[in-house]
């Protein structure tokens, strides 16, 4: 029987299916095989999606106290790390049964962890978050390896290059250090100053979160360009740089007048930047070409999107989003319910098949 | 009679000369017109000599990052809570600060105002939301420049230090007319003119004020006395603050004390604050924007609320240090609280319903939490508080009695705090 090797084409993206759940998500990540789907809430669990089965609903466990913002997949494929807002990391065994924490590390970060990032030969975990520190740590056993110290402001984002020695990590006010894994020197900063705005007493934007492209020669910091106010509001804004020079090769932006910050970017082996906007009005996917200015095609969703992830071969994107699908928005006062309640937000997850066939 | 020298303008540039104008028309107007309506007041409030340090964190800085945290809950936001020094209180771990110097300082956990949108509560909020009256009643500074005065230091009863552009405030004054409007240091930057030409000798500078003080007898002479009064005093306020110079340059801030305060743009104000009351202005405003968080509220709390901690808490040690916190009083607000919903910008919206705000020093009794809200952090669990009664109890901590202080608006007396409202008793030392 021939292997059908599907081709991502962004204007046949469609939504498979929909999963939702009563607290909102932030981090996923889809497991090696793409069977399952995992996700981190606000409510510290980590929840798992079975996609074999159609009608599955979201099964949870105790995790973490904080929010799970961060997540990655062990290129081994068979750990999942998260990350949450108290400091702490799990690495877990991915199973299709109870899931317990492997190795925990009680207390990276005096403060909140944003994202995680496994070098590719799979020895190092790299954490960052409010606390201005990049912290390397062992993937095997969670042991402390390095502290990177230099950064004077919130760490968003980090990356590591397919160099075997070369790790990135942008802050809120757009600085982007490449540092040296073997020893932990700054080798040096790249200027993704267009995401940062400060408006009176207040900093606004930062590299929220970057991403490779396949064969590494591309780096993509994403967030938004501020405008003249203090609610994250702005175009959202990719700024490519060209690893080897460290020269901006150029700036993305959406064709459409969307305001809100990226918070998620991956790149698709097809050769598109995938980007995922956050607003109260509602999620967008955009698909860039790479070196192009604007995106070439589009994908919105009703509720705003967190995160997103794309699974092994390409086939299917599952985003985080939150708001309610039944049309809740966010405002000001006492806003209750018909049974005159005060609801939070419920969250979901949301899987796209990416090509023509629908998995 | 017209009063040409009667500055119209809303947003001039600040000047000296410019808000010798600006006090002039106004008290022009004004002078003779409210008064207050018991007569012991002034000697009383003479022997105590009470201040004021108002810091307003404009746009709502989120009770649940900072003073009323729920962690772990379905509205707890990502930040974990700290134990305080008061036994079983908690606040955000955004406030390790003040959380070491709560036995020093006060909060309402339960405050519930009326209103939602900035526009209708930023005014009435820091007006103290009275009665309507069918007059424009004064900020909180201008009521306590009224009240309360210059004192002996000679400088202006009522300053502002803000982000942005300053000027003479005059609107905060409301029925009581510019002269008791906000001196406002925008950006902390002082007036401008302030140093006189170096060509303005000591002896010329005497000999112009020889000519003025000629002039303006005359120009009495011909005129009402409460119009050259209003002269002489704006005269005086800016002779005064040209002698004081030194007070409005921040580059004589000390560079440690900056440091100490957090060094960021609030904490330089912060200081810069301190010496004003140092210096004897009795009520000083700092003004913090930003706090409008609709959008990506844990970031710019993370951001923001460990610089008001740092600058408070430095505050509270300086004035303590300097034998100044018992007759200061410290109020720390904003226009209402942040919403526990988490929209989807990971933001929170306005929400009046339930929040919290600091008091402390002056006539306040420390380590007091008055109220609280229920698990969630929704609403208020039990009795809750107006800003009515947050005025009532502000001006009993200065020594001023809401139920014997009147305005007097050319007859028409007027309370100073919402007429049913009463002071939160258990805050009153």
């Amino acid at each position: 029987m021939p292997v059908l090797t599907p081709t991502l084409d962004p204007t046949v993206t469609k939504e498979e299916r929909v999963v939702e759940n009563e607290r909102q998500l932030l981090s996923v990540q889809f497991s090696a095989d793409g069977q399952f789907v995992f996700a981190g809430g606000y409510d510290g669990r980590l929840y798992r999606w079975s996609l074999a089965d159609a009608e599955a609903k979201l099964v949870g466990f105790d995790a973490h106290k904080g929010w799970v913002e961060g997540m990655v997949l062990h290129p081994d494929g068979k750990r999942l790390l998260t990350a949450d807002s108290w400091g702490q990391v799990h690495c877990w065994t991915i199973s299709d049964g109870e899931m317990k924490p492997d190795w925990t590390i009680e207390q990276t970060n005096s403060s909140w962890l944003h994202k995680l990032a496994v070098s590719p030969d799979g020895k190092f975990l790299a954490t960052c978050g409010n606390e201005h520190i990049v912290r390397l740590f062992s993937a095997a056993d969670g042991k402390l390896v390095r502290e990177l110290k230099g950064h004077e402001h919130h760490v968003h984002s980090v990356a590591f290059h397919n160099d075997g020695n070369s790790l990135v990590s942008g802050d809120l006010r757009g600085i982007v250090k490449h540092w040296k894994i073997s020893d932990g020197s700054l080798t040096r900063e790249l200027d993704a100053g267009k995401l940062y705005k400060p408006y009176y007493q207040y900093h606004q934007g930062g590299v929220r979160c970057m991403t490779f492209d396949d064969d590494f020669k591309t780096l993509y910091c994403a967030g938004f360009e501020g405008k003249n106010a203090n609610q994250a509001q702005g175009t959202p804004t990719v700024v490519a740089f060209n690893w080897e020079s460290g020269k901006q090769q150029v700036i993305m932006t959406p064709k459409d007048s969307y305001t809100g910050p990226i918070l998620q970017v991956a790149y698709h082996s097809a050769g598109y930047l995938i980007g995922a906007g956050s607003s109260e009005a509602g999620g967008m996917l955009w698909f860039w070409k790479p070196g192009e200015e604007k995106d070439s095609h589009k994908v919105k969703n009703v509720t705003s999107f967190r995160s997103f992830a794309i699974n092994a071969d390409g086939t299917r994107l599952v985003a985080t989003t939150f708001g309610d699908r039944g049309g809740q928005r966010g405002g000001n006062g006492r806003r209750l319910n018909k049974e005159g309640e005060y609801p939070g937000f419920a969250g979901s997850m949301v899987l796209y098949s990416l090509t023509e066939q629908p998995v | 009679m017209k009063h040409p020298y009667a500055c119209r303008s809303a947003e001039h540039g600040i000047s000296r000369r410019g808000m010798m104008q600006t006090l002039l028309g106004g008290a022009t107007v004004g002078a003779s017109m409210p008064g207050l309506l018991e007569h012991a007041f002034a000697d009383r409030v003479k022997q105590q000599r009470k201040q004021i340090l108002f810091v307003w964190l404009d746009g709502a800085m989120s009770q649940l990052e900072s003073w009323d945290p729920k962690p772990g809950t379905q509205f707890g936001g990502p930040f974990r809570d700290i134990q305080t020094a008061l036994p079983g209180v908690r606040v955000s771990e955004l406030m390790p600060n003040m959380a070491q110097r709560l036995d020093r300082f006060s909060v309402v956990r339960s405050m519930h105002t009326q209103f939602e949108d900035h526009s209708r509560a930023v005014k009435p909020i820091q007006r103290g939301d009275p009665k309507n009256r069918g007059v424009t009643y004064p900020f909180f500074g201008s009521a306590i420049a009224k009240l309360l005065g210059s004192g002996d230091s000679g400088l202006p009863p009522y300053m502002h230090i803000k982000p942005g552009s300053g000027g003479f405030m005059y609107q905060d004054a409301g029925f009581l007319g510019a002269r008791y409007g906000a001196l406002a240091l925008g950006d902390g930057k002082p007036p401008a003119n302030l140093i006189p030409p170096k060509e303005i000798t000591p002896e010329v500078n005497a000999a112009r004020l020889s000519l003025r003080d000629r002039l303006n007898r005359r120009f009495a002479e011909r005129r009402v006395p409460d119009l050259s009064n209003a002269y002489n005093y704006t005269y005086e306020i800016s002779q005064q603050m040209m002698k004081h110079s030194d007070l409005f340059d921040p580059s004589r801030l000390d560079a440690k004390d900056i440091e100490r305060y957090g060094g960021s743009e609030f904490g330089t104000h912060m200081v810069q604050a301190r010496r004003l009351l140092e210096a004897g202005v009795t009520f000083v405003k700092v003004t913090m924007y930003r706090w409008d968080t609709h959008g990506d509220n844990f970031n710019c709390h993370q951001d923001g609320v460990p610089q008001v901690d740092t600058a408070l808490a430095a505050m509270i040690d300086d004035l303590i240090e300097r034998g100044l916190y018992d007759h200061t009083l410290v109020v720390v607000m904003s226009e209402f609280g942040r919403t526990p919903k988490i929209n989807g910008r990971i933001g929170r919206d306005h929400w009046p319903e339930c929040w919290s705000m600091g008091m402390g020093g002056a006539g306040i009794k420390p380590g007091v939490i008055v109220g609280k809200t229920n698990d969630k952090g929704s609403f208020n669990d039990g009795k809750e508080y107006d800003v009515g009664h947050l005025f009532h109890t502000f001006f009993r901590a200065i020594g001023v009695d809401p139920e014997k202080t009147e305005y007097d608006n050319i007859g028409q007396p007027l309370p100073i705090a919402h007429d049913d409202h009463h002071p939160i008793e258990e805050l009153l030392a």
